[in-house]
């Protein structure tokens, strides 16, 4: 039941007293006040709790903790360092935010995307970026936030090339 | 307007008086010293001359706003007004949220403290001016008795006083003595004129932009507090509805719960952590009695008495000429009706308070729009005396309406909780699931509208016949002040001023108290009257054979105050292409409409592929009056079209028995990433008084959309979501 879990969020070593089957997400915002990571549906489909499971955007609230057990876990908070991510520059200047409230999982589902795909077509940014829902509709202004990002990667892995 | 009360905000109010804004601006000190007197004015930390505004020794600026942020941007943009009037350096400037307090009413709401209808912008633009130029006037005074000079010949920049001889003063030193001035009276005070404004009319990035992309933890249901237990409710399925039988013990049992406890909504499972509290909920096992639940309809019996009711007219909205006696004798009556079913908020954030009782009141943290009734509710629940409840108001993950429920719902059953479970002696949050929200039970009313007109041989109305029929969420509510002669005006927006010139009118309503209950959604009634009456006008175009755009133009033409209405039309067919040729299964829709003020025209560009809709493009031109935040507006615009396209393509909440049928994201789909057409805004520059942003572009959307599809193939959906005609999208 309450069994010890071993957890490495954001580069950190957490004992947390959970039961197996406990989402990672009420793991993360209920026993260890991370609460940047939000609840959305539960069930997978808005993609609000959307984290990094050893570099992949998984859906906390349907992830059993047990699951996280030796593996690393990567939130919004451990997104930027002591400098934002760029995705975190780009969403500020383009001004992405409204209510806010899915961005943490727009952002990670993003970061997954570059971290992995520096260069991402259209069609792949759609397949991504489709799992998280704003009901705010910020979608043109993620789009287009991601784009400027993936540019600018692309343009520094070029000048790095030449 | 309404004096709402010029009490003060702190306990120690040194100055009392409405002296300076519309609304009546409290004045009073707050001193950061608990204990303070008034002779201590003078080494207090902070200036707060206003409700509005709190100056600090170090120069911070603080623009303390009635109105809850729920993405609209409202705090940045009062932040601006504020900020440009009072000559701040706007790196000094922040915003926070304002305590309950009649110093923010809202004189549209009865003097309520309630974030409604777009309202934020057009109540506080005048009295934020006339806040910052009242401490402006105070911070100068200040300065120029320190140099001897006359106030007249010092000037303000920057967060700073300069003397003729160009001296300069801060802001932050003067707080000690501006402290101890009395405000000018609102007449002394010297607006700028708009040529001088330095901050409204540039795009600003919203002040809580870093803090909503590192995730700190700023809404409702990240609140919290040591000790602090969490509850969650299996709830009525139907209002009416009775406990049978539940299996207290074995929730109880489950890991971490705490109580059981029934309340008025259902049953409550208090837990240490919101999964225990989950785990304790389903194994409840509730069984209901709705014996007593009275009507449980379906909502195809719900449409069906609609439908009924709308052969007869009901109270009167409008009325001019004879629409009777000419659509009697006229040869060519054309009569239509549109459909709108119930559609659920569903804001990202599911609700959620959380109440604590302390020896001295009660402290309620959520996202709220309406903190006078959530002030009221907490404390007639928990009875203390409401000038003990403090409300902390936090960002909203979304809104959209719900979260300003006429009956403060979830602040009640939250204080139920509490005042339940008091031997805890716990603080408790009270959290929804995403079905309990879906199935919540406060929805966009389900509206059927008939349409009837006469028209001539050269196609034009001569006459015009609307009964819509729609339950309304003001009457026998808190907002029952918006209901005149059995109207409901939020019902009617829309269509009772009909911009088309039609010699004779009429508009009715009824207002039958049967089936879901409602609440106002994102851009109310104007959601349905703009799709019904957008719908029919393209409908009596198509059929008299004139091009949409230009039958609309001829309709509004000739009166003086359609002039703007024109102009959006004329600048979103413009930028749309309108007229350009399109290949086969394409097709372009236009809707404009009026939202109580702000002009909008929308012209949508789609793909029909079979039972395949693809919509392309969306272009909107608007006109909002003065535009504070030309980037906010924008991002307001973008997000109404891809809110309003999520009701036209999906949105549906069924009753079945009584109940919704619908619950989570697979079932209530929302618009996703992929399926988001390409949105171009053209904002108008205007001199006018600024008018609301936040819904203004939601209810062209539909029609736009619809009107598109028609003229791609011929096929006119006169219901709502596209998804029940068999069309995909």
């Amino acid at each position: 039941m309450g069994s010890d879990k071993k957890l490495t969020i954001n580069g950190r070593e957490h004992v947390v007293p959970a039961p197996d089957g406990m989402p990672l997400l009420w793991v993360l915002r209920d026993l260890l006040k991370l609460r940047g990571t939000k609840f959305g549906c539960g069930k997978a489909l808005c993609g609000a709790c959307t984290v990094h499971l050893d570099g992949v955007a998984v859906r906390s609230c349907v992830l059993p903790v047990e699951r996280a057990v030796g593996k690393s876990v990567r939130t919004i908070e451990g997104l930027g360092d002591e400098r934002l991510h760029p995705l975190q520059d780009a969403w500020l200047d383009h001004q992405v935010s409204q209510c806010g409230y899915c961005q943490s999982g727009q952002l990670m589902a993003a970061a997954s995307l570059l971290e992995r795909n520096p260069n991402p077509t259209s069609a792949e940014i759609d397949a991504e970026m489709s799992g998280i829902l704003c009901r705010c509709g910020t979608y043109p202004r993620i789009r287009a936030a991601i784009l400027s990002v993936a540019e600018k990667m692309m343009r520094a892995a070029g000048a790095d090339a030449s | 307007m309404k004096d709402v009360g010029s009490r003060v905000i702190s306990r120690r109010s040194l100055l009392a008086g409405g002296a300076c804004g519309a609304v009546a601006l409290v004045v009073g000190f707050r001193l950061t010293e608990a204990g303070g007197t008034a002779r201590r004015a003078t080494t207090q930390a902070s200036f707060q001359p206003h409700a509005f505004v709190r100056i600090t020794t170090d120069g911070n600026v603080t623009a303390i706003i009635g109105p809850a942020e729920m993405g609209q941007g409202v705090f940045t943009a009062l932040a601006m007004v504020l900020a440009d009037e009072l000559d701040a350096n706007w790196k000094d400037v922040t915003a926070e949220a304002s305590p309950a307090d009649p110093a923010y009413g809202n004189p549209l709401f009865g003097g309520l403290q309630a974030t409604n209808a777009s309202t934020s912008i057009p109540v506080f633009y005048d009295s934020m001016r006339h806040a910052a130029a009242a401490a402006k006037a105070m911070l100068v005074s200040a300065a120029a008795a320190r140099w001897g000079v006359a106030p007249s010949a010092c000037r303000t920049s920057e967060g700073a006083v300069f003397s003729p001889d160009g001296s300069r003063l801060a802001y932050g030193e003067l707080v000690p003595d501006a402290s101890k001035l009395s405000p000018p009276p609102k007449e002394a005070l010297r607006l700028k004129d708009p040529s001088e404004f330095r901050i409204i009319g540039r795009s600003m990035p919203r002040l809580e932009g870093r803090a909503k992309v590192t995730g700190r933890p700023i809404y409702g249901l990240d609140v919290d507090l040591p000790h602090m237990l969490t509850a969650t409710v299996a709830r009525k399925p139907v209002p009416g509805a009775r406990v049978k039988s539940y299996r207290r013990e074995t929730a109880l049992r489950s890991p971490g719960v705490r109580a059981v406890v029934e309340i008025p909504s259902g049953i409550a499972v208090v837990a240490d952590h919101f999964w225990a509290a989950l785990q304790g909920r389903q194994k409840l096992s509730v069984e209901w009695d709705l014996s007593a639940a009275g009507e449980l309809l379906s909502s195809e019996e719900v449409e069906q008495r609609y439908r009924a009711l709308a052969q007869s007219p009901g109270a009167v909205a409008a009325h001019r000429g004879e629409p009777a006696l000419e659509l009697a004798r006229a040869q060519n009556v054309f009569e239509r009706e549109y459909v709108l079913p119930y559609i659920a908020h569903a804001p990202m954030e599911p609700l959620n308070c959380t109440v604590h009782e302390t020896p001295d009141g009660c402290d309620v943290w959520l996202g709220t729009q309406y903190q006078s009734l959530d002030k009221k509710v907490a404390a007639k629940t928990l009875g203390v005396s409401p000038d003990r409840v403090r409300i902390h108001t936090q960002y909203l993950g979304g809104s959209f309406g719900r979260r300003g429920s006429p009956d403060a719902d979830v602040v009640k059953e939250t204080a139920e909780i509490l005042a339940a479970v008091r031997a805890l002696k716990a603080p408790i949050r009270n959290v929804w699931t995403r079905e309990d929200d879906i199935r919540g039970g406060l929805y966009r009313p389900m509206a059927l509208n008939r349409l009837r007109a006469s028209v001539g041989t050269d196609g034009f109305p001569t006459a015009w016949a609307h009964t819509i029929v729609a339950r309304s969420p003001c009457i026998d509510s808190e907002f029952a002040f918006l209901v005149a002669d059995g109207v409901d005006a939020t019902n009617v927006a829309g269509a009772k001023d009909l911009p088309y010139a039609v010699a004779n009118l009429s508009v009715d309503v009824h207002q039958p108290s049967f089936g879901a209950s409602v609440q106002w959604l994102r851009a109310v009634g104007n959601s349905s009257t703009c799709f019904a009456i957008e719908s029919f006008i393209d409908e009596l175009a198509h059929q008299g054979g004139h091009d949409p755009v230009e039958y609309r133009r001829q309709l509004l033409d000739g009166d003086s105050k359609n002039a703007r209405l024109l102009q959006v039309l004329e600048l979103a067919a413009q930028a749309a292409n309108w007229g350009d040729a399109l290949p086969t299964g394409r097709g372009r829709g236009v809707a404009v409409h009026d939202y109580w003020g702000t002009k909008a025209a929308q012209v949508a560009e789609v793909e029909v592929k079979g039972d395949q809709v693809r919509i392309d493009r969306v272009t909107c031109a608007i006109d909002c009056g003065l535009v504070v935040n030309p980037d906010g507006v924008k991002a307001q615009v973008e997000g109404a079209i891809i809110f309003a396209l999520s009701a036209a393509l999906y949105g549906e909440i069924a009753l079945e028995n009584g109940a919704a049928k619908q619950s989570n994201f697979d079932d209530y789909p929302l618009l996703r990433f992929d399926a988001t057409p390409q949105i171009d805004v053209v904002l108008v520059p205007s001199k006018e008084p600024p008018s609301g942003i936040g819904e203004a572009a939601v209810p062209h959307a539909a029609p736009a959309v619809f009107n598109a599809i028609f003229a791609a193939t011929g096929r006119r959906v006169r219901r709502l979501p596209l998804i029940r005609d068999g069309m995909k999208a």
